[in-house]
């Protein structure tokens, strides 16, 4: 464990120093000085066309896949390039600046595009190790949403098994299924803490890999649980609960409920405030897993 | 340009339009002068002035075409085949259900080398993989084939600025306008790149593109002046196909045919 709190953007940022000085095939890329995001993003399209894998990273917000959704889709997704978008932030740290720069919906958008794989790993370790995973076992562009929190390591300095598709067993019980992705992760932990205080051990699966996504590993939780909570930050919509609730449906429907932001735009406030206003708490975890558990499927 | 290597260049651009207006007839799709108007240029820069080998088609030091101007893809495609990139059966497909040629330029088709990145964003696309080739000391070039409807999009001027910023010197665009005002000449002087003018003939290609000086910045673009054939916007019907294949004919044997 580390000695001091780390964040996954940290992780990101110390994988692309070692990439940098390690593998020459790889080029990093920003949308700063003259470059705005959108020629940014047609930059590194060309870049990759010379046979390049490039990471671009938008040091600003997750917003810039909605801006350059059209780039992003034409000129990387149709073509089936390397080239990885890295969002820096979830946007929860820009709480002051409100609705505009909350953006809620990049899972969703990135889902949507063909062939791109979306992760959002929780801590310094999966960050810096699907960094390089995202584009050695990928072939095709990658979104990876990072977060400026720092808070405790999910996982030992040592732990290397993270993989686009993945996901990674945190606790195992037979009470109550709980995914989770990105920050929410922590949380997730607590909550599972929490509800085992109530007699209900909990089934905690990192689902770092939002797309393509470990169907196998959740239906074989729920099977043992027969019940389902998704957790992540960002809207009920088109994310993670999305992509449980339709794995579920697929394979094997049980009672299953979002702890998500609701169908919502955001505001001005504290990183905290706004969490705790959107019900993005460990709280309401336990709540959500307690109303799921309570109509599981026997 | 001698006129003997003119007159060799007219027949292909000949042929190759004829092949545009027979695939365009059979796949029952309209904008046919828009994807006449760029013949000319694509057949110079094909034949004459860049430097593709066919057979190698991934070649390291091959010159790249990046067309900004995809609803003119068919225009490209028949230039393609007839350099021998895939058989000319392949364009009586062009559009159709699995067929090799796309709608728009796909990077799966052979000879093509970047997609289209819609409006405006192929530019950008162009001048990062000029930049990225001289920076591995490869002397090829990078052409990029827009029109004005590519040009009017904002995204495509935040790329004329970077690539002017980047020093990028192995890049031209080649800008076809068919209107009146100078929006593109003046845009892209102002942001301090190089262009010259030539009208949509041979002659005046050749004499605007000897100009060019790849080996030093700024980016370049060459504008071609163009005028629309007489032939609508509507998809022909397969009488209208045989009239515009005879009249070809007919305005070639009467000297010169213009679009």
């Amino acid at each position: 464990m580390t000695e001091f709190p780390r964040s996954s953007l940290d992780g990101y940022l110390s994988a692309a120093e070692r990439l940098k000085s390690e593998d020459r095939n790889v080029m990093f890329t920003g949308g700063e000085g003259i470059f705005t995001e959108r020629d940014a993003i047609l930059r590194s399209v060309g870049f990759a066309l010379c046979g390049r894998t490039v990471y671009i990273e938008s040091d600003t917000d997750p917003a810039f896949v909605a801006r350059c959704f059209e780039q992003i889709m034409t000129a990387a997704g149709v073509p089936n390039l390397k080239v990885a978008f890295i969002a820096a932030h979830d946007g929860g740290s820009q709480g002051i600046a409100g609705a505009a720069m909350q953006m809620n919906m990049d899972f969703a958008l990135m889902r949507a595009v063909p062939g791109m794989a979306v992760l959002a790993p929780s801590d310094w370790r999966s960050a810096y190790v699907l960094t390089r995973a995202a584009v050695t076992s990928w072939n095709g562009p990658v979104y990876m949403r990072l977060s400026h929190s720092r808070h405790e390591a999910v996982y030992g300095e040592t732990e290397s098994d993270f993989g686009v598709g993945g996901a990674r067993m945190l606790s195992e019980g037979d009470g109550v299924t709980i995914c989770s992705c990105g920050v929410m992760t922590v949380e997730a932990l607590a909550a599972g803490r929490a509800l085992a205080r109530q007699g209900i051990a909990s089934d905690i699966i990192d689902c770092y890999s939002i797309k393509p996504f470990p169907e196998q590993t959740l239906l074989a939780s729920v099977r043992r649980t027969g019940c389902c909570v998704a957790v992540e930050k960002h809207a009920n919509s088109g994310g993670l609960f999305g992509a449980v609730a339709e794995c579920l449906c697929r394979g094997y429907p049980v009672p299953a409920r979002g702890v998500a932001v609701e169908d919502r735009f955001g505001q001005s406030g504290a990183e905290e405030e706004l969490k705790e206003y959107y019900g993005l708490t460990r709280d309401e975890i336990v709540r959500s897993a307690l109303q799921v558990w309570a109509i599981r499927r026997r | 340009m001698n006129s003997k290597r003119r007159g060799e260049l007219e027949k292909i651009a000949l042929d190759v339009r004829k092949d545009v207006v027979l695939m365009l007839g059979l796949a029952r799709v309209g904008g046919i002068p828009k994807v006449l108007r760029v013949v000319n240029v694509l057949v110079f820069l094909y034949w004459e002035y860049m430097k593709v080998f066919p057979a190698e088609r991934k070649r390291d030091d091959r010159d790249r075409l990046v067309m900004g101007n995809g609803a003119a893809a068919p225009a490209l495609y028949a230039c393609l085949a007839r350099r021998g990139y895939f058989g000319r059966d392949e364009l009586w497909n062009y559009g159709r259900l699995g067929a090799v040629l796309q709608g728009y330029p796909d990077i799966r088709t052979p000879g093509i080398d970047a997609p289209w990145c819609s409006h405006g964003g192929c530019a950008g696309v162009a001048s990062a993989m000029a930049d990225f080739l001289s920076s591995q000391g490869n002397g090829a070039r990078v052409f990029c084939v827009a029109d004005e409807e590519e040009m009017r999009s904002g995204v495509s001027w935040e790329s004329v600025i970077s690539s002017t910023a980047a020093g990028c010197r192995n890049f031209a665009l080649i800008a076809e306008s068919n209107g009146t005002d100078d929006f593109m000449g003046e845009g892209l002087r102002a942001f301090g790149w190089k262009t010259a003018e030539a009208r949509n003939d041979f002659e005046s290609l050749f004499e605007a593109f000897s100009g060019l000086d790849f080996m030093s910045p700024p980016p370049k673009a060459v504008i071609v002046r163009t005028e629309d054939a007489d032939y609508g916007d509507m998809p022909l019907t397969t009488d209208e196909v045989d009239n515009v294949l005879s009249g070809m004919e007919n305005e070639t044997a009467g000297g010169g045919f213009r679009v």
